[in-house]
């Protein structure tokens, strides 16, 4: 082994500056045969490289690590599966009738709806009572429109009267 | 772990928030109708309600024409108070009178005699594209050992509440529909 040559070896490797060759070459004088005393720490250091090299790890362990960094699409659909479980949760819920009776839910769709139905005819039987009372005003109206001619000529008077009142007087005149 | 659990905590919070500000939003546009869930279940009182779901069935009954469909596809809820208690009937018209003085305008008032009347009042929604609709109607009539408050409400406009006031509108056989 040439000892010059292996040291100016590590020196570029631990630089950084060797080929993929050169490196080869290092791996191949340190590890194939005696390494010199000073030379034996490095001789070990390459050969635990080639023993970990070596080792692989399974394919179940190697999907773990990729899924892992991958956190974001559980956590996505966590947070979507919240949201749906909220939402549904405070939504409430309608049914197509309740019916109370002194504080009791009463499941009778037909006494329900009939009840509803007599509280419709009544109101539309108070406003029918309104209309009637409204035609009477209505009668009032109509009284008014035959007034109206009289109205007409109670306002021609008026004016006949003022006109009456500003014109002089016969003793005025005469004078 | 913790990123996932810190994600869930916010997506429920602002999930809660959401639904608090909803819920209240909804609240201060319809609080007769709040005030009604709240009497609808006590002692000396008949609540029926009729709700959408009911109404969407009789959308697509067969045997009614298009003008008919439009008004009640207008009726969002119908609901109906009978109060037969006298405390109860002093304590919901004092707790609605603050309510339909601020966000309701009474339309009509009927006296049939001195222990029977009925008052008409509208809350009028605000505007939607240039047009101005009415977001309920409610009806009160009082009675000698009585009062019935009906609650209607949706797009309540004119057509609406002539057909309802003429006796058009009905609750037949677990229906809503309207009479021609």
């Amino acid at each position: 082994m040439d000892e010059q040559k292996v040291k100016a070896l590590l020196e570029r490797y631990f630089d950084g500056a060797t080929s993929l060759a050169e490196e080869q070459e290092l791996r191949r004088l340190l590890t194939e045969g005696d390494a010199p005393a000073s030379l034996k720490p490095y001789a070990s250091l390459f050969a635990f490289y080639a023993t970990e090299r070596a080792v692989s790890y399974p394919a179940a362990a190697r999907a773990g690590r990729a899924i892992g960094v991958r956190w974001w699409i559980p956590a996505a659909l966590a947070a979507g599966v919240a949201l749906l479980i909220t939402v549904k949760a405070l939504t409430p819920t309608h049914s197509a009738y309740t019916y109370y009776v002194n504080g009791r839910r009463v499941y009778d769709k037909e006494a329900a709806t009939a009840q509803a139905a007599a509280k419709l005819q009544m109101l539309a039987a108070s406003m029918q009572h309104a209309k009637a009372g409204m035609a009477s005003l209505e009668k009032l109206n109509e009284v008014g429109r035959y007034l109206e001619p009289l109205d007409k000529v109670r306002q021609t008077l008026l004016q006949v009267d003022h006109v009456i009142s500003l014109a002089p007087t016969a003793e005025q005149s005469i004078h | 772990m913790k990123k996932i659990v810190t994600l869930l905590t916010l997506t429920l919070l602002v999930c809660i928030a959401a639904a608090n500000a909803y819920g209240q939003k909804e609240a201060r546009e319809d609080l007769v109708s709040g005030l009604l869930d709240v009497y609808e279940d006590k002692e000396g009182v008949e609540s029926i309600t009729i709700s959408s779901s009911l109404l969407a069935m009789m959308e697509n009954g067969t045997g009614q024409d298009k003008q008919t469909k439009e008004l009640i596809s207008k009726i969002k809820d119908l609901r109906v108070l009978i109060i037969t208690d006298a405390g109860v009937e002093k304590a919901l018209l004092a707790e609605l009178e603050p309510v339909l003085q601020n966000t309701y305008t009474q339309i009509m008032k009927v006296k049939k005699s001195a222990k029977e009347r009925m008052m008409l009042y509208l809350r009028t929604s605000p505007e939607k594209s240039g047009k101005k609709q009415a977001g309920a109607l409610l009806v009160t009539i009082a009675e000698d050992n009585s009062l019935t408050v009906m609650y209607l409400s949706g797009n309540v406009d004119t057509d609406l509440i002539d057909a309802v006031l003429s006796g058009k509108v009905n609750v037949m056989n677990g229906k809503i529909n309207a009479l021609e």
